[in-house]
């Protein structure tokens, strides 16, 4: 017999019972019984048992058997035959059967391994439970063997099947997959480029794309109407636990469409991509726009399994007497809150005061947490005796609150930190009361996102600057009016995460342009990186749109692992490292020459002397925090340049006397500090009178952003 | 290979004088914005620092508590650097000549035994101002509170003996009961009035140099202080087994996160001695007179509480860890009641109601004199445990006399034997089964009966002379 | 307004009553004096606008005194050299006398220029509570007149200590009233042979006619040595700029002063503001101070050892003589055209020292006189010995006046 006429272990069954049998695969399990040994072979459709024993075996053949162990690659050649009653093992699909072997040939023998593979046990009944202590570096290292797991393998499979699914349906609907190319061009797009060395063009690189977005709008350009790519991108981001430094998108675009189209062809594919996990979405998707997404759950991603959404009780608080809040409103400030639904007794007043108020919710950015249980006849907190009946009983309507409730509310003059801190409080007690339903799906569309977030200097996109935003009569010029610009982007978000999102895009050239400008980016910077692509769109670009799917972060999700590395075959560690090839890794100096890469930077290389008493003045600019300009600059370089000499000067003739800083002796001048005097000017308010700017009680200035 | 941490934490403690540190404006940053502001915290032109004493001499105490030397000459130096929070563009601080040298602390080692910790130094520093962010409109801006600007400061520097976030939190525990026996300063991590940077590198185990360190900030808990120091070292040691650099920066612990992340580099500017603060020069009767401020510290007390009252060393360091507690046990005990009895319900009872409550037994009505009458009613028997614990709650709100309330709530212990009689008589012949039970040798069901007993007495009965007749009537 | 008066009060204080020691005498402030209610720029954009909430100490013991405050001049920037200065031509126009800022000889050199008196005190005798200053341990308040006897009296009024300036020194004040009027020699007079090497010939004429007024009533002139003479330039230049470069830490548009509407965040905005905010030749003594600040500190710690070196030397030669004697200003070195940090040290090369060494030194006009040129006559005494020097100062003008 020879391979071609093998069978496979996973797919025995009664109907093979005597039927004589090739079969190839590693060890999976021994059970030896003296003069019987049972094993498990394992291939990749699964697990079947085989028997050695003197009758049918022969003694030849069973002290071969003798010397098996765990993962030998083996062929074996035996006949099917149905276990005695009683010995059944319901833990494996070929249960009912067993392989009585007749040949025995080791294909390839096993070291010791670090770590078991086995998940199954041969012994009905009982599982096998993996030690879920391997590390996964470890893991990582060994993959090969990681993957022989049937877990790991039947991930593989999966994943393979939601790429065919995806392909399948995206060919039903016209759809073309065409490849961009992985060598290309440097451009600002977010996240930092991976690059590659040009040898040709010593000092200069290729990079690595983060995504094809400029090669498949030209798609458009070109006429391909409708295309698709499951493709790797590569960003070199900020380590997390989630993160992959490569990972795999589905990348769509399509032409002469609008948005309602991509909602349903998405929404039809994905549901589709479920099923894999034997999970039915409902359709269709619901959709909030990114503002109320954001007065509700204060996260653009909400995670709609629960309830909990934010109330807002600004107005409640319009006229309070209690201080804190009226300064937060007097500087425009808002109060939002949640009603914790009945959990009044696992909220005792320590935790919400000591935990919450005092450590987690500041861990949120908030400066404080304000609680409140509500009891018969009312609210109790340590607060709420500073406010008025009509405030208490506009709490509890707002609220809807009712006996054992707990309202917690974040009040801050500004309206993103309320968002976010109440945000994350709402997570973080639905993770703690255990209110997030598992096993449920709640896919949900977000939309109307602003187009532009501020910086400190300026706007830059929330998505990328080919969104098409709402209007387009805005002036590039004016920070307020870009900031309340809203893009025709949206993104698919689940369970409090995204799997995807897109946009329509610009297809005019003009308007492009006006991007770029409110971006800050000179018409230089603009041709250099992007002149390409705005070329082509002098040229009939169609109205175009489309949509990325993270292909891992959606398998993931289809499949429940904890973890993207799970349905990776070969991914980097949280450290973006691989374990098992050691990369990224050291070159050879001789290999950094070639590309002419090792005089670059010109650490510790001496510059000339002109150069370097320039870099001194502009240091000192920079420390000083003193402007210069260029007529001042030759008179300042020359003083720098005197208090060199000076220094000289003062170095060659210093001696050893004591350091002089004052030629009076002045000690223990103090004033008696025990009797605190708030200061007139500060009663009056002419503390305030030289202030460039005051606001609220304050000194205002330009934004500190740390 | 096997890492080791090497940790020095470096520990700002705010200072409870009743001023700043160089004008009279309250020490009150929580106030109304500015309100706590003249022209010298502002520094406008013209104007000139003047040291406060009191704030002087509460650096020093502080210091002494914490094992140091005065250094007999001290000067405050200006640390240049500029930012919103810091009006004169520097801040007044001491680099060159520090108020004191050389302390320590000891804590628990984590296997067992004493560690003690070295301090390299402590000096004074003014606190900067508060920034708060906003948006006007869209536009981000930033608005200035210099109410916390020129609060006095002093600044622990520890030595790097510190090898484990065990012992970073042990380190910060044990200079905040120290500090916190002096009455010097509140030092709650939450409340901002102690912040702590961590300094963090890691050498392979058995050598001696020092690896390039990471400074770690923004811990809020002495928690996220382990917890951060975790993180890092585990960080660090993944870089070198990885064979990446360790780079001298600072990085922010994100308490949500439980992560640390780089964060842009603060610049480190030029120390220059300043022309105008007058230099403190220590004399040798001011140093006495301080040593004199310093109270018995904890590790003295508690052994005096084993001596002189015979409390076991576990009871006597419970007893002397919080001062207001130590004196209060001290106050108590001296009344004629067991000490032992007091730690117990200090410990069991009082302190959790004070935990829950949120406040220190200064702040509530409770006195030691009437917890003394209190407890002593407890001994004689006049009531029992329970009806004690319901007193105490009311004694921490109103100044009733005990023995009011006991009227009053009708607490008085029933030692009424016909009373109790009455109350067995009725147990027993609604529980005959669980009588024979008991005759048969199940000696469990005495409690089980003890407990009805006292449930039909509302709280109220004499749990011993209840046992003895209830045994007795089974028997 | 005339071109000297950046800001002219309307003097609605009430008269003084006779017994005032300073009735009716007319005082002008430089614009870093703080008077409460007045602008006071220090002559620069950093301050634009800011209006003091106090009253200097000065101003306050001068108001007190019936001093009458007929407003401020114009000043160089933060007081830094003379350029732009116009607080002595006001004697001439309304003031008795002025009230200025003495850093490096500001006050000497001015005074002698348009030929007045001009008098730096000893470190630590006048408080610098609302003094805007620029170099906190060697500037302080010093009075240009038109005779010595009104600089006497506002001396009397202002020295002395101030519970709002803790860095003066516990000292016994210095008693002006007892200033002999005409002091009689003999007295020793030191000078200094390093520092003659800095005069040209017409300089050199004029200061010994100026030092043969001297022998005239009886002062004995000898020739001594000072071996760090040449090195008072390097330690000023050093430590000024640096405590310049901190004192001016507070100008970033925060609290006060102007703020640039560039900036859309603090680093901008403070870079914008301060850059705005001064001109040559400060700024540029500014960089210098950033210098040392930030790349060279052990230069300044240098300068500092220097400093004791000479103030030993400078206590030890005044053992030996009475008081030295030095010419005040170069005539080619003319402050107010001082553009660049060069140029403004340049121009008070004479007058330095008595600022390294906190020590008093008076400007005599009318007697270091050649070819009709005066190059002002200075006396230079102990710290604290401030009323015997002017006493002396007295006699010397006295004897110009008899001819």
């Amino acid at each position: 017999m020879t391979f071609s006429e093998r069978l496979h272990c996973g797919l025995l069954g009664l109907p093979d019972v005597g039927e004589e049998v090739l079969l190839a695969g590693w060890v999976d399990a021994l059970r030896d019984h003296g003069e019987v040994l049972f094993i498990h072979l394992r291939d990749r459709s699964g697990i079947v048992q085989v028997v050695f024993s003197p009758g049918p075996s022969g003694a030849e053949v069973c002290t071969a058997a003798a010397g098996l162990k765990a993962e030998y690659c083996i062929r074996v050649k035996g006949r099917v035959v149905k276990r005695i009653e009683g010995t059944e093992n319901p833990g494996i699909a070929t249960g009912e059967i067993e392989v009585a072997a007749t040949e025995l040939t080791v294909l390839s023998k096993a070291g010791t391994l670090p770590f078991p593979i086995s998940e199954k046990s041969m012994v009905a009944g009982v599982s096998a439970k993996r030690d879920e202590s391997v590390s996964e570096d470890l893991r990582l290292q060994y993959r090969y063997l990681d993957l022989r797991r049937p877990t790991m393998q039947d991930h593989l499979v999966k994943r393979h099947r939601v790429a065919k699914i995806v392909r399948d349906y995206l060919d039903e609907q016209g759809f073309v997959e065409v490849e961009t190319p992985m060598l290309t061009k440097s451009t600002p797009e977010g996240a930092r480029d991976y690059l590659v060395p040009s040898r040709h063009y010593p000092k200069s690189f290729y990079a690595l794309p983060q995504s094809p977005q400029l090669f498949k709008q030209l798609l458009m350009v070109s006429g391909m109407e409708r295309y698709f790519q499951i493709v790797r991108c590569f960003r070199d981001e900020d380590l997390r636990p989630n993160r992959q430094p490569e990972f795999t998108q589905l990348d769509l675009e399509a032409s002469f469409i609008e948005e309602e189209y991509l909602y349903s062809l998405f929404e039809e594919m994905t549901v589709r991509m479920f099923r894999v996990g034997g999970v039915e979405l409902p359709r269709p998707y619901p959709r909030m726009t990114w503002l109320d997404a954001m007065n509700l759950t204060g996260s653009d991603r909400p995670d709609l399994r629960f309830g909990m959404t934010f109330k807002d009780a600004t107005d409640v608080f319009t006229n309070t007497g209690y201080g804190i809040f009226k300064q937060i409103l007097g500087r425009g400030g808002c109060i939002k809150g949640i009603n914790v639904k009945g959990q009044s007794e696992r909220l005792s007043k320590n935790i919400l005061q000591n935990e919450y108020a005092k450590e987690i919710v500041p861990g949120f950015g908030a400066k404080g947490m304000t609680w409140m249980r509500v009891v018969d006849g009312g609210l109790e907190s340590n607060i709420v005796q500073f406010f008025s009946d009509a405030e208490r009983r506009g709490i509890l309507e707002r609220f809807a609150a009712e006996k054992g409730d707990v309202i917690l509310m974040i009040a801050d003059p500004s309206w993103p930190l309320v968002c976010s801190a109440l945000g994350q409080l709402r997570l973080h007690l639905a993770e703690r009361l255990g209110l997030i339903p598992r096993d449920v799906y709640y896919p949900l569309w977000v939309t109307d996102f602003p187009l532009f977030e501020a910086t400190e200097h300026g706007v830059t996109s929330s998505h990328h600057p080919f969104t098409m935003p709402d209007r387009t009569d805005f002036d590039p010029e004016k920070v307020d009016e870009l900031l309340a610009l809203k893009s025709r982007a949206y993104d698919l978000v689940m369970n409090g995460e995204e799997l995807g999102g897109g946009s329509i895009r610009i297809n005019d050239r003009a308007l492009q342009n006006r991007i770029f400008k409110a971006l800050g980016l000179s018409d230089a910077e603009v041709e250099e990186k992007f002149g390409f692509f705005l070329k082509a769109l002098e040229y009939g670009a169609p109205p175009h749109g489309g949509i990325a799917l993270g292909m891992d972060r959606v398998v993931a999700m289809i499949l429940g692992t904890p973890s993207i590395r799970e349905v990776i075959a070969f991914p980097k560690n949280r450290s973006a490292y691989c374990p098992l090839t050691d990369a990224p890794s050291t070159v050879a100096s001789a290999q950094l020459a070639e590309l002419g890469l090792l005089d670059l930077g010109g650490a510790g290389q001496a510059l000339p002397g002109g150069l370097e008493q320039q870099d001194l003045v502009d240091r000192l600019v920079w420390v000083s925090r003193i402007a210069i300009d260029d007529a001042e600059r030759a008179d300042i370089a020359a003083a720098v340049a005197d208090a060199k000499n000076v220094a000289g000067l003062v170095r060659n003739n210093s001696g050893d006397d004591e350091p002089m800083t004052s030629v009076v002796v002045v000690e223990n001048h103090t004033r008696e500090g025990t009797t605190a005097r708030v200061s007139e000017f500060a009663q009056t308010g002419e503390i305030f009178k030289n202030a460039p700017a005051e606001k609220g009680g304050f000194f205002k200035v330009a934004a500190v952003l740390e | 290979m096997k890492y080791e941490a090497v940790i020095g934490l470096e520990i700002h403690v705010q200072l409870n004088s009743a001023t700043k540190l160089f004008c009279d404006c309250p020490n009150r940053p929580g106030d109304e914005p500015n309100r706590n502001t003249c022209p010298v915290c502002l520094w406008l032109p013209g104007n000139l620092p003047h040291l406060s004493r009191e704030a002087l001499e509460k650096a020093t105490v502080a210091c002494l508590a914490l094992n140091c030397t005065i250094q007999p000459v001290s000067a405050f130096d200006q640390k240049v650097y500029y930012y919103p929070d810091l009006p004169k563009g520097f801040q007044l601080s001491q680099h060159h000549l520090p108020l004191s040298r050389n302390g320590w602390v000891d804590i628990a080692a984590e296997k067992g035994g004493m560690k003690r910790l070295r301090i390299h130094h402590i000096h004074m520093e003014e606190d900067v101002a508060k920034l708060v962010h906003e948006t006007e409109g869209k536009t981000p801006i930033s608005l200035v509170d210099f109410n916390r600007a020129g609060t006095p400061l002093i600044e622990i520097v520890s030595e790097p003996d510190i090898r484990s976030p065990y012992e970073a939190m042990e380190y910060i525990k044990a200079l905040r009961t120290q500090l916190r026996y002096t009455g010097t300063a509140e030092c709650s991590m939450e409340q901002g009035t102690m912040r702590v940077d961590a300094n963090i590198s890691i050498r392979p185990e058995g050598t001696s140099e020092f690896n390039t360190k990471v400074e770690v900030k923004n811990m809020n808990s002495i928690r996220n202080v382990g917890d951060a120091i975790a993180y890092e070292i585990t960080r660090q040691t993944e870089c070198l087994e990885k064979g990446e650099a360790i780079i001298l920066h600072t990085r922010l612990w994100d308490p949500d996160k439980r992560v640390t992340t780089a964060m842009r580099g603060k610049f480190a500017g030029p120390c220059v001695p300043d022309p105008s603060v007058a230099k403190i020069r220590v004399t040798e009767d001011w140093l006495k007179r301080m040593q004199e401020r310093l109270p018995e510290m904890p590790a003295k007390k508690a052994e005096r509480f084993v001596t002189e009252y015979g409390l076991t060393p576990d009871e006597a360091l419970a007893m002397s860890l919080d001062r207001d507690i130590s004196e209060f046990f001290e106050d108590t005990a001296k009344r004629g009641l067991s000490p032992h009895k007091v730690t117990n319900w200090i410990t069991t009872h009082l302190a959790p109601m004070l935990k829950d409550r949120n406040q220190t037994i200064e702040e509530t009505a409770l006195t030691a004199e009437r917890f003394a009458r209190l407890l002593a009613m407890l001994e004689k028997g006049v009531i029992n445990a329970h009806g004690a614990r319901e007193i105490l709650l009311k004694l921490l709100e109103s100044n009733e006399s005990p023995e009011d309330l006991v009227e009053k709530g009708q607490f008085r212990q029933v030692s009424d034997t016909s009373e109790l009689e009455g109350i067995i008589d009725g147990i027993i012949a609604d529980h005959s089964a669980d009588v024979e039970d008991f005759r048969k040798g199940n000696e469990k069901v005495v409690g089980f009966l003890m407990g009805l007993a006292m449930k039909a007495s509302k709280g109220k009965a004499n749990p011993k002379l209840l046992r003895e007749m209830l045994v007795k009537r089974l028997g | 307004m005339s071109g000297i008066y950046t800001y002219k009060n309307v003097l609605t204080d009430a008269p003084a009553g006779a017994a005032s020691p300073l009735a009716g005498v007319r005082v002008v402030v430089q614009p870093n004096i703080s008077v409460r209610g007045w602008p006071c720029d220090a002559g620069s954009k950093a301050l634009e606008g800011f209006v003091p909430l106090q009253d200097a100490e000065v101003v306050t013991r001068l108001k007190s005194a019936g001093a009458l405050l007929v407003g401020s001049s114009r000043m160089a920037e933060l007081g830094f050299g003379l350029t732009g200065e116009t607080s002595v031509r006001s004697l001439g126009e309304g003031a008795d006398v002025a009230a200025m800022t003495d850093t490096m000889g500001e006050a000497r050199v001015a005074s002698a220029t348009e030929g007045f008196f001009g008098f730096k005190p000893s470190f630590g005798l006048v408080s610098r509570f609302g003094l805007i200053g620029l170099v906190p341990s060697m500037e302080c308040t010093g009075v240009a007149g038109r005779d010595l006897n009104s600089i006497i009296d506002i001396m009397t009024t202002i020295a002395g200590k101030d519970p709002n300036d803790p860095s003066m020194p516990d000292e016994p004040p210095v008693d002006f009233t007892s200033t002999p009027q005409g002091f009689e020699g003999p007295f020793r007079a030191g000078i200094v042979k390093e520092s003659l090497d800095l005069l040209n010939e017409t300089e050199a004429h004029a200061f010994k006619a100026g030092l043969a007024r001297m022998e005239a009533i009886g002062a004995a002139i000898e020739e001594v040595s000072l071996p760090g003479y040449s090195l008072f330039r390097a330690v000023h230049n050093t430590v000024a700029a640096v405590e310049a470069s901190s004192s001016a830490g507070k100008y970033d548009s925060v609290r006060f002063g102007h703020r640039s509407p560039q900036g859309r965040n603090w680093n901008e905005m403070y870079l914008a503001s301060r850059g705005e905010s001064f001109r040559l030749p400060v700024k540029a003594f500014l960089f210098q101070g950033a210098f040392f600040q930030f790349e060279d500190y052990g230069a300044f710690e240098d300068a500092c050892r220097i400093r004791n070196r000479l103030v030993r030397e400078t206590t030890d030669v005044l053992g030996a003589v009475d008081f030295l004697v030095f010419p005040t200003r170069r005539m080619e070195h003319d402050a107010w055209a001082a553009g660049s940090v060069r140029a403004v040290y340049e121009s008070f090369m004479l007058t330095l020292p008595a600022n390294v060494t906190g020590s008093p030194a008076v400007q005599v006009p009318g007697c270091a006189v050649h070819d009709g040129v005066d190059i002002g006559l200075q006396i230079m005494g102990r710290r604290r010995d401030d009323a015997r020097l002017l006493s002396a100062a007295s006699a010397i003008a006295s004897s110009v006046l008899r001819g």
